[in-house]
């Protein structure tokens, strides 16, 4: 099915909603800029952030002064004197400023909200599963045509790039349960038909199929987009790279272990051991270098990410960076731009 | 680049920086720059298919690290920075902001109505989602994926059979298919609304 397949689906699915775009009047007020704006971005922070989102509540703002809203003080006055009102009332009349004009507090109900907003009044109502925009006499309830409240919540559940080290833990435990385990070892029936074959080998490609595994979990678990293979100027490739905040993060994939043989007919000779992982260090090194230095781009860190698919763990031995010291036009690097993250263990559970 | 496209660039950037202003956007980073002006090129054959691309200057490369990129960008943010029209804050990835010399008549002679209103347009749609999901936004641009998945090494096509734009008649064609007594008061401006509304409702989900 074609993205636009679902697009359809989509659009089936919000018909009701999309009759607002017919409804030129209420459609002018609901999508007016600042209201819109305010809606977006500074009342979900708001809402997000509130502990007991099923205390209800309302603000009104009136229809012929939204182009006056001064959205600047809109976070303040949320946190302040807004936030002091409604611990004894539930209904707040807002200036455009965001000072409060008057607060009572009502039995807030449906047809009570829609009356409210037939009278000049936007009525904006927090209930449990997000905001709502009542507009002369009507609830707007999915504004936002494609995605809801919730979406968002999810969205801001996921990992930032601070909780890194809690994302790749968590998808330590994903990657060793079943179902998911299995894409990555040879299964065990081939395994018999090995000579010394460990207890955890890995397919052919295990760095591709780590890294693209990796990827997948990143995009769907933290709040950025991850992208792979980004050229260098010296045409060697990024393994991972993102933009977190505006700052430029690569993650640069190793793994330690044994994988078989390309026509599975044996155990890779290649162990790859403490030595490769420091040899990733300089690679991951090069690269911070290379995109500082020669593109001439902006870095923040340059991360490294090693898998530990041994069948004996034990921690990596970084040699206390004493390799380093040979490269000493690295160093600077290494001291403002790498970080090691914390070696994610793997183990064939079959 | 002569003189005459210097000063349009010029006017181009300061544009940007005047209409994120009047939002309450007071900042932004070079980086994004480059990127409201790439979706700026991209799309503008959709809202205006019988036109020439005004932005059709802007040789935009293909740099996957950073998004799209133009040297006219990069030297024109630099050379406004230097005579302080923008002022750059901090370190590590600069937000500029407007200078005391940026007032608005400044390059005037090259900014062209048509240029302003559009930049001022594409501005106004992302303010609403805020700088840091410009870059998600870029990720999820039709003809951005294309050129990245197929090597383009000719750069972006931001003719109007663009990627971008063919996904985005297609977006129009299914609403005008699935809603039919909508579809007449739906104009090409709310339709990039629209699209803009859906792709950050696949940023929310995390999808591609």
């Amino acid at each position: 099915m074609s993205e636009l397949d679902d697009v359809k689906k989509l659009f089936k699915a919000h018909k009701d909603d999309f009759a607002l775009l017919a409804d030129t009047e209420r459609n002018e007020i609901a999508n007016s800029f600042p209201l819109k704006k305010l809606v977006n971005i500074a009342l979900p922070a708001f809402w997000g952030a509130r502990v007991n989102q099923g205390t209800h509540f309302a603000f009104f703002l009136a229809e012929d002064e939204l182009d006056k809203l001064a959205l600047t003080e809109a976070t303040t006055a949320l946190d302040t004197c807004i936030s002091e009102s409604l611990k004894t009332h539930n209904c707040i009349y807002l200036a455009p400023d965001f000072s409060i004009v008057a607060s009572k507090h009502l039995n807030l109900t449906r047809t009570l909200l829609e009356s409210l907003s037939e009278s000049g009044q936007i009525a904006i109502f927090f209930g449990e599963t997000g905001i709502d925009i009542v507009v002369k006499g009507k609830f707007i309830t999915n504004h936002n045509f494609f995605y809801n409240e919730l979406d968002r919540a999810k969205y801001k559940r996921n990992f930032s790039m601070d909780q890194l080290p809690e994302c790749l833990k968590e998808y330590e435990r994903y990657i060793n349960q079943p179902g998911v385990n299995e894409a990555f070892f040879c299964d065990r029936s081939l395994k018999k038909t090995l000579s010394d074959c460990p207890k955890n080998l890995l397919k052919y490609q295990a760095e591709k199929t780590l890294r693209d595994n990796l990827l997948e979990f990143l995009n769907l678990n933290t709040q950025y987009t991850f992208l792979k293979e980004a050229e260098l100027n010296n045409q060697r490739e990024l393994d991972l790279y993102t933009e977190a905040d505006g700052k430029h993060y690569i993650l640069e994939v190793k793994w330690m272990g044994r994988s078989i043989k390309s026509d599975n007919s044996g155990v890779s000779s290649t162990n790859y051991t403490n030595a490769t992982i420091r040899n990733g260090v300089i690679q991951t090194l090069e690269y911070i270098r290379e995109v500082i230095k020669e593109m001439n781009h902006n870095l923040h860190c340059g991360l490294l990410c090693v898998f530990d698919v041994r069948d004996e763990k034990t921690e990596i031995d970084y040699d206390d960076f004493k390799f380093l010291d040979e490269q000493k036009d690295l160093k600077p690097y290494y001291d403002q731009h790498f970080k090691a993250l914390n070696k994610i263990n793997l183990d064939c559970i079959a | 680049m002569n003189d005459t496209n210097k000063y349009v660039v010029y006017a181009d950037i300061l544009s940007i920086f005047r209409s994120a202003d009047a939002l309450d956007w007071k900042s932004l980073r070079k980086s994004s720059v480059h990127r409201v002006m790439y979706l700026a090129s991209v799309l503008f054959g959709f809202k205006f298919p019988e036109k020439d691309n005004i932005f059709s200057k802007y040789n935009f490369s293909i740099e996957k690290y950073v998004g799209p990129f133009s040297s006219d960008i990069e030297k024109g943010v630099n050379f406004l920075s230097k005579d302080e029209y923008l002022i750059p804050s901090g370190e590590e990835e600069p937000l500029y902001s407007l200078g005391t010399n940026a007032a608005d008549q400044i390059f005037k002679e090259a900014l062209v109505q048509a240029r302003d209103e559009w930049l001022k347009l594409i501005v106004s749609i992302l303010s609403l989602y805020g700088e840091n999901k410009i870059y998600d936004f870029i990720f999820r641009d039709k003809e951005y994926q294309d050129a990245i998945k197929s090597n383009k090494t000719t750069g972006f096509d931001i003719g109007p059979e663009n990627r971008t734009i063919q996904f985005l008649k297609g977006f129009q064609a299914a609403f005008e298919e699935t809603l039919p007594q909508h579809s007449e008061n739906v104009d090409a401006t709310q339709y990039l609304e629209l699209y803009f509304e859906y792709v950050f409702s696949k940023i929310l989900k995390r999808e591609n």
